[in-house]
């Protein structure tokens, strides 16, 4: 053998070195699963709560897909609960609400705000927001099946 | 072939119900109904209320969640 093959290899340099990747076994580890806790609608849909002084505000955007323009529209929205009174806003609402049945409980507030004029009051701020969706989703695309 | 779903409360803070498996041509008042949901509905994930009779199975993924609101609220001049 060549003395740099020799030297290579160890031979004749006592024991041969072994080069090679560091032993070591990777495992499976346990699976973390991470529950998700329950929101409200309003936290689902991504709205702000702000805390004020005697009442409680909720700012988003209503969100409804509209199945005619094959796309997303979104309208401003605002609640304002105080105690049990619940009132819900939106901000510019398209033509089409204005031919909904309940378009003209719809009254201007502060422009560009409007306020929903309820009938029967919804219990939670939740009910309301869903409510203003629908009400848009019967404005864009009437009453439709599954 | 089934899927699973979270039903939640509106308004409700932290009642829902999880893991609730439907067999297609399920209906949404199939759910309301064993669920104990009466006065409800189900909304739909684009916006908007199903009706008690659309079938829910199409409408949904698999481990989406639906809200169900209360159904007597109506707006009014």
């Amino acid at each position: 053998m060549k003395d740099w093959l020799a030297k290579l290899v160890g031979k004749g340099l006592g024991r041969p070195r072994l080069v090679g990747p560091a032993r070591r076994v990777i495992g499976p580890k346990p699976t973390k699963v991470i529950e998700v806790p329950a929101r409200f609608a309003w936290d689902e849909k991504r709205w702000q709560r702000k805390d004020k002084a005697d009442h409680v505000e909720f700012a988003g955007r209503y969100r409804v897909y509209d199945f005619t323009a094959r796309t997303w529209r979104e309208f401003n929205g605002f609640v304002r609960q105080q105690g049990n009174d619940i009132a819900a806003y939106i901000a510019d609402p398209p033509q089409e609400m204005k031919r909904h049945a309940h378009g003209s409980c719809l009254q201007l507030a502060n422009a560009p705000w409007f306020r929903l004029h309820w009938n029967r009051h919804p219990a939670t701020v939740d009910d309301a927001l869903l409510y203003m969706e629908r009400m848009l989703d019967e404005s864009f695309n009437g009453t439709r099946k599954a | 072939m089934q899927k699973r779903i979270i039903i939640a409360i509106a308004g409700s803070d932290g009642k829902e119900f999880t893991d609730v498996a439907i067999l297609p041509n399920t209906r949404a008042i199939d759910v309301l109904k064993q669920l104990g949901l009466n006065g409800f509905q189900l909304s739909r994930p684009e916006g908007g209320m199903f009706g008690h009779g659309d079938n829910l199975f199409d409408a949904v993924s698999d481990g989406q969640k639906i809200y169900a609101a209360k159904d007597d609220v109506v707006a009014g001049a």
